[in-house]
């Protein structure tokens, strides 16, 4: 029997729960988070008192640790804030976590110093959680009391969040791994604001205060230019009709040949304007636009000047050109489709007194012209986040341009014989970069790739003048042809360097 | 008796105590839970995020000991939440002076403080659900508290040996904004989409194909390049490209050269005309049983319509040139057979093809290209091919690839054998190579033909 009964009293030591841990530590654990959290904690908070009076169940809080009973002051520089956690995935309903007692140092005088120096306000935690679980545990009348407070705000201002503790901002830091592309016109804008020579209209920004809309004028110079030694663009406000941004231009530059600025013989001159297609003419955001440069091309040997320029790293250029007209346009996605740029250049043969020509076997020489050159494609953009901070585009299509070659007899300047060697299309395709932090564009970058050659073209700021003066520093980079054999009319690769001058951009 | 009776009464005394002991017990882990839960949700809620918070291994072993004796010190180590024996930590101490133990730490999502710290064995680090040594630290506040501000801080900073397990993004997708898929021998430029229920997609793409991989001449060995327009469509929206119902391609077939410096055969062929091209793929097998849908047929075919001049082709006198003037593809796909090992989707596919071929020769007294070949009946003009194609394909994740094994028989009496390679990074940065070559004796082989092919392709895909 005493066998059977030690056995017995054995058993029951053996079945009786392991200690479980201690209350206390957890409770130690989320008053230390409470204090020392400054940023994460999701939770919320009432002022009290609103009106004044103290409640009677709040003039002697007991407290845990032997600390004196607490009481609730209604004074003018005090003010209770009630936090409580208001949900949470195992929290179905409010629950009161602590008071805090914020102190206007400034208003009730209690300042040393005055209201001069130091902090203005005390805060100090008054009934801990500790003390408040144990109200919650021992004097329910007190805890729901604190609740009924609480509750009866939010259901007092079912519209509005109670003030919160949360200091980090998760809906300004919204991520998306995948990046974005605009459905209007802000990407190309935003290139174009950044890369091209010609300003395009800011709309005015509406911008919502105290419930009414409020219209910002935008500030902007009366002129616009944007110059390097190479290419520069013009526009004053009396050409602003339609939806602004027409300007003249003047260039020394290419688009489809592979050539660096002045390697292509020729000068360019051009007017610039911006059409719409849609109704609302001012939404440049929204429309269907038109870009369209008109240029006419006049040939002439720049070789002979451009050889003296110190900043140009190129070789003599082998293709002669001359008069020509042409078009430049872009299309911001017309019928939904990818944003659209056409360009053609046509020029008339005229094929006497070549100012490049290179001398060839039988007291003979040869010359290599090109007149006409086109290019197609469709601009495709892309942002890695809707801060817009690193800007992608790409360009795909193809482009076209005619080799002819003349040979010349001694020093005659009319040509013996004259041969179209070329007249191909051939793919493009151009990738673009452009890093804008905080919406002010610091480095553009672009690589073409057209008929075996490679070209690349990158600035960064330099300096921001106050008064709309920005200077930045613009190399182009020719590759030797890196695809196919080089041809008797292909430009050696090079580099140019230059300053770039904006204003009223 | 007496003795008896006394022993009786000590254990109802002692099963009373027990009861009401665990009463007690009840009682308080009701409170340590309910406390528990509150401790739990004080903070702004990031688990969907914590794949992709900053995660690291500490594995330093003099620096596990500095951060383990603190604990050791302010006697904060718990396991199931409660204080572990001298014993346990002598026995978990061992494990630390072996470098066993290594720790497990994440950083919250949207500031720099610490939300998870765990000292955990070397072997549980890789597995989805670790065992770890002690419990772990949930909160940066009270890990700071036990470890003092100076190590705190240099855990938070990373300043010591540590393998980053952070995750990168990956992601596989299909754009219905723009897709540019950049590979010489297949391009693909998608420039419009609608939908007609705001379920299904429409895409119209431009696409580029160069050579033919299944008449055994792939990239710029047929000497062709086509360039046309292509509608696609998508019974449902889905985000693996390969998910659609129908594909159709209809372009033009145009000369093409090398792109590269490369090898090429004794008399590469020319494209003598101006030609079309046709390309049908879909799923026609879900009429009868929708779940055939992985079962893919297609049907391609090129013909080119007229011809050119000598002149126009830019061909010197008595010049002999062979060209391919067309050519059908027939072929059914079986795809999304299972998985193979982890490496991707097995799929078979068998198919016939046969093509044509002319041989001319260039006079530029006669206007016309001269056959030299006349003589030839229409259908001994052509080239049959059996073909099967075996290969693993994987989308998703950090890496996609498409690797086919290609094996033909030739009705003139050749076997080739192929490797059909496709990689991408991302989905962004990729190559495609292809390299098919003659297993039988080459020795015979038309002058129009490689007995070795190789061509390849950098890719830059991006869609949006």
């Amino acid at each position: 029997m005493i066998k059977k009964i030690f056995l017995l009293v054995v058993l029951v030591g053996i079945i009786l729960p392991v200690l479980p841990q201690s209350l206390d530590e957890v409770i130690d654990k989320v008053d230390l988070k409470l204090r020392r959290d400054k940023r994460y904690l999701n939770l919320n908070y009432v002022e009290y008192p609103a009106g004044g009076q103290i409640a009677e169940e709040f003039l002697s809080i007991p407290r845990t640790d032997e600390k004196e009973p607490f009481q609730l002051q209604a004074k003018d520089n005090i003010v209770y804030n009630i936090v409580f956690v208001r949900e949470g995935i195992q929290v179905d309903s409010p629950m009161v976590l602590y008071v805090s007692q914020i102190t206007d140092l400034a208003a009730g005088g209690e300042g040393f110093f005055g209201a001069t120096s130091g902090p203005s306000k005390d805060t100090q935690i008054v009934i801990n959680f500790a003390d408040m679980y144990s109200l919650r545990q021992n004097q329910p009348q007190v805890y729901y009391k604190f609740y009924k407070i609480i509750d009866k705000y939010l259901k007092d201002n079912p519209d509005s969040d109670p003030p919160s503790l949360l200091k980090i901002t998760p809906d300004n830091e919204i991520k998306t791994s995948l990046g974005i592309s605009s459905r209007d016109n802000t990407d190309y804008l935003n290139y174009m604001r950044a890369n091209s020579y010609h300003w395009y209209p800011r709309p005015k920004i509406e911008k919502k205060g105290g419930g009414r809309k409020k219209v910002e004028p935008v500030v902007a110079s009366t002129f616009k230019i944007d110059a390097t030694a190479s290419m520069m663009s013009f526009s004053h406000e009396v050409m602003n009709f339609s939806l602004g941004g027409a300007a003249v231009e003047l260039g020394f530059e290419d688009k489809v040949l592979n050539v660096l600025p002045y390697q292509g013989q020729m000068m360019t001159v051009g007017f610039r304007t911006l059409v719409t297609l849609s109704e609302k003419k001012e939404d440049i955001d929204q429309a269907v636009v038109i870009d369209a440069r008109l240029l006419g091309r006049i040939g002439f040997d720049v070789w002979s000047i451009a050889k003296n320029i110190p900043f140009l790293a190129i070789a003599a250029p082998k293709l002669n050109t001359g008069i020509g007209a042409g078009v430049d346009i872009n299309v911001t996605r017309p019928f939904g489709m990818p944003f659209m740029n056409f360009y053609l250049m046509a020029g008339s043969p005229d094929y006497s007194s070549p100012a490049i020509k290179t001398a060839i076997a039988g007291g003979k020489n040869e010359a290599y012209y090109t007149w006409n050159a086109a290019e197609a494609s469709m601009s495709f953009y892309w942002n890695t986040s809707d801060n817009f901070v690193a800007r992608f585009r790409m360009d795909v299509g193809a482009g076209y341009y005619d080799v002819y070659r003349a040979e010349y007899i001694g020093k005659n300047s009319k040509p013996s014989t004259k041969k179209e060697v070329q007249a191909n299309f051939y793919p493009m395709v151009q990738f673009h970069f452009n890093f804008a932090p905080d919406d002010k564009e610091l480095f553009g970058t672009k690589i073409k790739i057209f008929d075996g050659q490679a070209k690349m073209t990158s600035w960064l700021k330099l300096l921001e003048l106050e008064g709309g003066h920005l200077f930045r520093f613009e190399a182009q980079y020719l590759a030797t042809p890196f695809i196919r054999s080089k041809r008797a009319w292909d430009n050696e690769g090079g580099a140019t360097v230059q300053l770039r001058y904006r204003y009223g951009f | 008796m007496k003795m008896k009776k006394l022993l009786l009464f000590g254990v109802f005394i002692l099963i009373v105590l027990a009861v009401r002991t665990s009463a007690q017990e009840v009682d308080d882990q009701a409170k340590v839970k309910d406390v528990q839960k509150i401790y739990e949700s004080l903070e702004y809620n990031t688990l969907a995020f914590d794949d992709l918070k900053n995660k690291w291994i500490v594995n330093d072993p003099t620096f596990i000991r500095e951060i383990y004796n603190r604990f050791v010190v302010r006697n904060k180590l718990r396991i199931d939440g409660k204080k572990v024996s001298l014993d346990v930590v002598k026995t978990k101490s061992q494990e630390i002076y072996d470098g066993d133990i290594v720790v497990d730490i994440r950083k919250r999502y949207y500031d720099d403080e610490i939300e998870h710290f765990a000292f955990v064995p070397e072997s549980e680090v890789h597995k989805q659900d670790p065992k770890y040594a002690f419990d772990p630290v949930k909160d940066g506040f009270l890990l700071r508290d036990i470890v003092g501000d100076k190590i705190y801080d240099k855990i938070r900073t990373q300043s010591y040996y540590f393998n980053n397990l952070t995750k990168e993004e990956f992601d596989t997708k299909n754009g219905y904004y723009f897709d540019l898929y950049l590979n010489t021998l297949e391009p693909r430029v998608m420039y419009w989409n609608t939908t007609s229920n705001f379920r299904n997609k429409y895409l119209l793409s431009f696409f580029g194909k160069y050579g033919n991989d299944y008449l055994f001449m792939p990239g710029w060995m047929l000497g062709d390049y086509v360039f046309g327009s292509s509608l696609t469509y998508y019974k449902n929206i889905s985000s693996n490209p390969q998910n659609f119902t129908y594909d159709l391609k209809l372009g033009l077939v145009m000369p093409a050269g090398t792109p590269y410096v490369s090898a090429m055969p004794p008399m590469p062929l020319h494209v003598t005309g101006q030609g079309v091209y046709m390309k049908i793929t879909g799923d026609p097998l879900t009429f009868m049983d929708v779940n055939l849908e992985d079962f893919q047929m297609s049907l391609e075919m090129k013909y080119v319509a007229t011809e050119l001049t000598s002149k126009e082709l830019g061909l010197r006198d008595s010049t002999q040139i062979y060209s391919n003037r067309s050519y059908f593809v027939l072929e059914g796909r079986m795809r999304n057979l299972f998985n193979l090992f982890d490496f991707g989707m097995l799929e078979v596919a068998a198919g016939i093809s046969t093509m044509d071929m002319y041989e001319y020769l260039a006079r530029t007294s006669v206007k016309k290209l001269v056959p030299l070949d006349k003589n030839k009946g229409i259908l001994d003009r052509y080239t049959h091919h059996l073909y099967t194609e075996v290969g693993v394909s994987r989308t998703g994740g950090l890496i996609q690839h498409n690797i086919s094994l290609l094996m033909g028989f030739n009705s003139d009496g050749y076997v080739f054998g192929g490797v059909k390679s496709r990689v991408m990074l991302s989905d962004n940065f990729g190559f495609d190579v292809r390299i098919i070559n003659a297993l039988t004796d080459d020795s015979k082989f038309p002058k129009y033909r490689m007995a070795e092919n190789i061509v390849f392709s950098p890719i830059l895909r991006i869609n949006y």
